[in-house]
């Protein structure tokens, strides 16, 4: 089965064309630049000298990185105000790699601040809207990721996913958005925001690009010591599967609004009609209920750990004050956004001396539960299949009036986080007019297998629709 | 278990800002809720369980050599900061 790339399909016309890559760069720098209302994009790069090999597949192919990806001499903000005129003095290995690769960095794309949010609504540059109805998030935290790649703005973008970060705004925009097992793509040069659980990931148009990409950004880091060996090839190994054992978290799809569920319905059909076996599992309840404070507890932690360094002194605004003490507590008071803030007192809550082994050490505790029963689940399946988002995309008015809230059906992707496993969105169909993804996981470290049930199933559902 | 004003201002101290009244109103309210899923936490059976700080296997990286490199100059680190003199940030 041929599995459609558009990165191949660009590649080619850019072999076949003297003049195609730069008409290619022209236009996605135009549709850039026609962007500016959707707020995705925080700084325009000026495309570096093209030195690498031709035949690289990822030659000459615009794409943009989440702004707190470190770029060597371009403005890095992580959607902060803290670091607005921050520019970085190294790059992150990711940028490296696909420098190395001939890929064009055209864009660094806007933000929740420091990746902590998810929604899209928490940049200090303004909310993202989505590109199907601007009253809409577009989700978060990769927002402008999403936003670029589903515009055409990129062909490609890479994002980062503590929680959700990619994969619910690739199902709010209708892309591709892949999280990779734990430590298969390098983070060093990466803003943390919360080392156990952050990886670094990649939207695009299709399963087959993603793997392209993955070929180019994979590879073992010194420099990051989660890093891991792996294979590589995932393009070249991307085949059919057939008779796949599917696994449906019961109270997750229960969870999901009607129209979801009715359009994830149709999913199971059209996969059991392909051969796919497929059954509802059930999950401990009290563990799915626990996934939205485990994650509060432990992130938050981390968080507030690692942005202790946000002081204004060795980098970032300054605004001054008449000992270091008040400079720190100045600059973080009038800096920060009101969402770390908040962030950071929940995490230190749960860190002070008396809470610390009732909250914090339970909550890694109750992690371990969540892996075992995770991975109990894979002694049985090959993967599992969940909507990629309880709703289509929440009106930005009822997310900032706190009348739209996340559910088991929105948690469950966490759970990747949590066991460090491959998870991927892939667009389906549009419910109500706007995009609805479905979400595949399968164990830690089988990415290929991962990539090949994605792309099988791409082909299944009519590539999302996207072919009609 | 329930968060005082004082407490959550102690907190914002520690991590070195401060929150005016709008913001400590609307905190204790957030708190509160997110309080209640902690106690539900409280409540899994968790004895005899090892806790999860990392899903990685350090083996590839955890023992490598400890080199020193210079990659980047002090100089070119400092350019970020707005208050140095010669290699060192000025704080006072």
């Amino acid at each position: 089965m041929k599995f459609f790339s558009q990165i191949i399909n660009l590649h080619e016309k850019i072999l076949s064309s003297i003049t195609f890559d730069d008409e290619l760069l022209k236009n996605c720098q135009k549709i850039t630049k026609n962007i500016t209302k959707t707020n995705a994009i925080l700084t325009i790069a000026d495309p570096l000298e093209n030195n690498s090999n031709k035949d690289s597949l990822l030659y000459g192919i615009p794409y943009s990185l989440k702004d707190n990806i470190s770029t060597k001499n371009i403005r890095t903000t992580g959607g902060s105000k803290f670091l607005e005129n921050y520019i970085p003095c190294y790059d992150a290995t990711v940028y490296k790699l696909l420098k190395s690769s001939g890929a064009k960095l055209i864009a660094k794309t806007n933000l929740d601040e420091f990746g902590l949010g998810g929604t899209g609504t928490f940049s200090a540059f303004g909310i993202v809207n989505n590109p199907y109805d601007e009253k809409r998030i577009a989700g978060g935290s990769s927002s402008g990721s999403a936003v670029a790649v589903a515009t055409g703005a990129s062909i490609f973008s890479i994002g980062t996913d503590t929680g959700d970060s990619i994969r619910h705004p690739a199902s709010y925009c209708g892309i591709v958005g892949y999280k990779p097992s734990y430590g298969l793509i390098s983070r060093y040069g990466v803003f943390p925001y919360a080392p156990s659980m952050d990886h670094v990931g990649i939207f695009a148009n299709h399963v087959a690009d993603v793997a392209i990409i993955l070929d180019a950004i994979a590879q073992f880091d010194e420099n990051d010591y989660t890093s891991i060996k792996s294979q590589t090839n995932f393009y070249n190994n991307l085949t059919e599967v057939k008779n796949k054992k599917i696994a449906i978290i019961k109270t997750g799809y229960e969870q999901a609004e009607k129209n979801v569920k009715q359009a994830f319905d149709e999913v199971i059909n059209q996969l059991r009609l392909n051969g796919f076996s497929i059954d509802f599992i059930e999950f401990d309840s009290e563990l799915l209920k626990s996934l939205d404070g485990i994650y509060k507890i432990i992130s938050y932690a981390e968080a507030s750990s690692c942005y202790a360094n946000l002081t204004g002194i060795p980098f970032g605004c300054n605004l001054g004050g008449k000992d270091y003490q008040e400079i720190i507590t100045h600059n973080r008071t009038k800096l920060l956004g009101n969402q770390l803030k908040r962030r950071f007192i929940i995490g230190s809550l749960a860190t002070k001396k008396e809470n610390f082994d009732e909250l914090f050490t339970k909550a890694k505790k109750v992690r371990t539960l969540i892996i075992n029963e995770i991975s109990n689940i894979f002694n049985q399946y090959d993967a599992i299949v969940n909507p990629g988002a309880s709703s289509i995309a929440p009106l930005i008015e009822d997310v900032n009036n706190n009348k739209w809230k996340t559910n088991i059906c929105d948690d469950i992707l966490m759970i990747a986080n949590f066991a460090g496993i491959p998870s991927i969105t892939i667009p389906y169909k549009k419910v109500d007019g706007l995009p609805f993804g479905i979400n595949i996981c399968c164990k830690l470290y089988d990415d290929q297998q991962l990539l090949n049930i994605a792309a099988t199933m791409e082909n299944i559902l009519n590539d999302g629709g996207r072919n009609d | 278990m329930k968060i005082t004003r004082d407490e959550l201002i102690e907190l914002a101290k520690l991590n070195y800002f401060e929150l005016d009244n709008e913001q400590c109103d609307k905190l204790m309210d957030e708190i509160d809720d997110i309080i209640h899923q902690f106690i539900e936490i409280k409540n899994i059976n968790t004895s005899n369980i090892k806790l999860t700080n990392y899903i990685a296997n350090f083996s590839d990286n955890k023992l490598r050599e400890d080199i020193v490199k210079q990659d980047i100059s002090p100089r070119e680190i400092l350019k970020n900061s707005n208050n140095i003199i010669d290699e060192y940030v000025v704080v006072k």
